[in-house]
């Protein structure tokens, strides 16, 4: 029994330690939640204010008079719904591509046998410390080559292999037993298909977290864009959400640009709220966070 | 007979009289070297959004409607300062096919120098913009011009003024500055105007505001800096001749505003506040805000009825007045598709007299040719009569900007900001330690 633990002198038993630890716990983490949340939150009650609620100083956190307009006007003042279906393609296609090419090359670099392997991994993975601005003009040169210059294909055909991505399911294939892929073998499985029914399905945790931070790097995704895409027909979400600034701040139409913000923010949520279980999980078994 | 003759006379002179008054309308705005039926997509990118832009792209519109209408407008505009700075070289030295961009007076030469940006000096011989240059503010003009050429047509001039919160200075009963003002007294009613109001040891309403901040480019102190006689590169802009003891009191006394005597916000206290000085001014809580003119429409719709403001004039330094004045400009780039048409666009939207007027009005701007200046400001704005003779006036009189030069944007960031953050950030409060330094960069830069 906890009580019976209790020691003599002390004022605390073991259980009524682990309480207060658990009380010290989540009083620590609320505060940090607070303090996280509270830009969203921010976003969010600003996005029902006019302009000179935002203005307010002091400001009041809760408007005082709820403009639900905001939205519908924001979302009619750009071509949000182009932009909507602009964004989802452009991130449902790196997402896709990213998964296959990375767990792919991530297969080959951890199970297959060949001579150079490790040397052509390194190769590879060293491509992640270029800085992507060092590649701004000659893959733009590139994309200009290809007549690809506003057009979606500038924004994904760049991204759909990613050095990051490989790495991190190298390092979470070579963790698979190497019996299973034996099985396979002897069941008659040549080298993609052992990939697609055996290796694949046993990747989920470091395939969905690959897909979350791809999905979220490629969601938000701004400078490339802003490059590449001229024509706003083409252009993606943080495109949109830009164009509502000015070069003088005080012109810039905050509310609905925090209106704008809110539901270009959605997806991401859900994203993230779908994928918590994987995400967790794949980070813990390859040891990898962050990145893009 | 005689009165047959007078009659004719005068009937021949009205029609001549006619002619004449009709002529700047019957002026040709395409210059016979684009098909009007071309049909194409001209790729247009600037840095003003919503709000700010369309005064121009009324005239986009108009121009294209009328002359080129099988031709389709690619607007790329609203990207915002920062970002079009990084993404505008990277595109042209790409060779995007950008038919014409902003332009700014501080990047013009950079540009210019990088070919990037097109001489137009063959489109100005063979298609004169009408009144060029002799109507455009000579200033501007100057502004983007580059070893002799002509690499874009400014668009406006932005003069420096003082916006002044009138019922602080009754309440304090002092009279608001003017243009004779010197920078002695104008600290003195700075200092005088700083309050503290509800006597907790924390400034609530601040003398004078934005003269200085962090980051900002060297066009901010400049002035002041010709005002007591200081100088920043010698005329070749080949060595620094920031050491003077005149550009180092010049910058002594805009650090002493923020450290010394506080009637200024300094970095940390606008942070705290959560808002831009403008807005301060705006809140009420800032006696005299140091902004361009274009500040003066925002003033107005922002202030309402709040309490009563005008302009006046920046003050007078011992070396006499100056103030700063910038401008933008419509440029073509080098790998342009329709250079043709472009400059046709740019020679419609700039000189064309049936819409300058309003393009003054939408922006609240003074356009670069000086015959609109008076359309800037509303009649019915109360800061009419104040804007003309602070910004039209002497603001376009007394404008300086630092000598532009290909290197200035790379000095401006590497040793201007660097250095000059130092004094806006208090880390040094020394202002000749600050320009020592600055100086000695700034020679071993320009090879001086």
């Amino acid at each position: 029994m906890a009580s019976a633990t209790k020691t003599k002198g002390s004022l605390f038993g073991q259980r009524q330690v682990k309480i207060l630890m658990d009380l010290f716990t989540y009083v620590v983490l609320s505060v940090v939640g607070i303090i996280f949340i509270m830009p969203f939150a921010w976003m969010v009650a600003n996005s029902f204010k006019d302009i000179r609620g935002i203005y307010k100083y002091p400001p009041d956190f809760i408007p005082e008079v709820w403009h639900f307009e905001n939205y519908t006007e924001a979302w009619t003042m750009t071509h949000f719904d182009a932009g909507f279906l602009n964004s989802a393609i452009v991130a449902a296609a790196v997402v896709l591509g990213q998964l296959f090419t990375a767990s792919l090359a991530g297969y080959s670099f951890a199970r297959l046998r060949y001579p150079g392997r490790d040397k052509i991994f390194l190769l590879y993975i060293s491509l992640m410390m270029v800085p992507f601005t060092v590649l701004l003009i000659p893959l733009y040169v590139q994309m200009r080559y290809f007549n690809w210059i506003s057009t979606l294909q500038a924004v994904i055909v760049p991204f759909l292999f990613t050095p990051w991505g490989t790495f991190m399911m190298r390092q979470f294939m070579v963790t698979i037993p190497r019996e299973l892929e034996d099985a396979a073998r002897i069941d008659g499985c040549g080298f993609f298909r052992t990939y697609w029914l055996i290796i694949l399905p046993l990747t989920k945790p470091a395939l969905a977290t690959l897909a979350i931070f791809t999905f979220v790097n490629t969601w938000n995704s701004f400078q490339w864009p802003l490059i590449v895409l001229g024509k706003p027909k083409v252009k993606t979400l943080p495109l949109l959400l830009a164009s509502f600034q000015n070069q003088s701040g005080m012109r810039t139409p905050w509310h609905l640009i925090m209106a704008a913000a809110t539901f270009v923010v959605i997806p991401v949520l859900i994203a993230f709220v779908v994928g918590q279980k994987y995400y967790v999980r794949g980070i813990v078994t390859s040891g990898i966070k962050g990145g893009g | 007979m005689i009165r047959k003759l007078v009659l004719l006379a005068t009937v021949l002179g009205l029609v001549s009289f006619g002619f004449a008054a009709s002529a700047q309308d019957m002026t040709d705005w395409t210059c016979g070297t684009v098909d009007g039926d071309m049909s194409a997509a001209i790729t247009i990118t600037g840095w003003e959004g919503p709000g700010e832009v369309d005064k121009f792209l009324l005239a986009f519109d108009e121009f294209f409607g009328e002359y080129y209408p099988n031709v389709e407008q690619i607007l790329n505009t609203g990207v915002a300062w920062t970002d079009y700075w990084t993404t505008l070289p990277a595109q042209l030295a790409g060779g995007a096919e950008i038919d014409m961009a902003w332009m700014h007076d501080t990047r013009n030469d950079t540009f210019a120098a990088n070919g990037w940006a097109l001489n137009l000096d063959s489109y100005l011989e063979a298609c004169p913009i009408p009144g060029w240059p002799e109507k455009f503010v000579a200033s501007q003009v100057d502004a983007f011009n580059f070893q002799g050429s002509q690499y874009a047509i400014p668009y406006d001039l932005a003069p420096g003024g003082l916006y002044i919160n009138l019922d602080l200075f009754e309440a304090a009963g002092l009279e608001p500055p003017n243009e004779h003002t010197s920078f002695e007294e104008f600290t003195e009613l700075a200092n005088a105007l700083t309050q503290d109001t509800d006597g907790d040891g924390e400034t609530d309403i601040w003398g004078i505001s934005n003269l200085a901040s962090v980051g900002r480019g060297a066009g901010g102190a400049y002035w002041i800096i010709k005002s007591f006689g200081g100088e920043l590169f010698n005329e070749e802009n080949t060595a620094s001749m920031m050491d003077s003891p005149e550009t180092i009191a010049a910058l002594q006394w805009l650090a002493d505003l923020l450290w010394d005597s506080g009637a200024h916000p300094t970095a940390d206290s606008i942070a705290a506040t959560g808002f831009t000085t403008e807005f301060l001014f705006a809140n009420g809580n800032v006696a005299m805000h140091y902004a361009l003119n274009d500040a003066a429409s925002r003033m107005w719709e922002l202030v309402g009825d709040s309490f009563n403001w005008t302009v006046v004039p920046t003050p007078t330094g011992p070396a006499g007045r100056y103030n700063f004045i910038g401008g933008s400009a419509f440029s073509i780039p080098a790998s342009a598709a329709h250079p043709d048409l472009s400059y046709e666009l740019i020679r419609y939207t700039l000189a064309n007299p049936d819409h300058l007027c309003r393009t003054a009005a939408m922006g609240a701007a003074l356009v670069s040719q000086s015959d609109f200046h008076d359309c800037a400001a509303p009649d019915d704005a109360p800061y009419a009569d104040a804007y003309h003779d602070v910004f039209s006036v002497i603001g376009a009189r007394d404008g300086v900007h630092p000598a532009y030069h290909p290197k200035y944007l790379e000095w401006e960031t590497s040793v201007w900001v660097s250095n000059m953050d130092l004094l806006w950030t208090g880390e040094e409060r020394d202002a000749a330690v600050v320009v020592q330094r600055a100086h000695e960069q700034t020679n071993e830069l320009l090879g001086g």
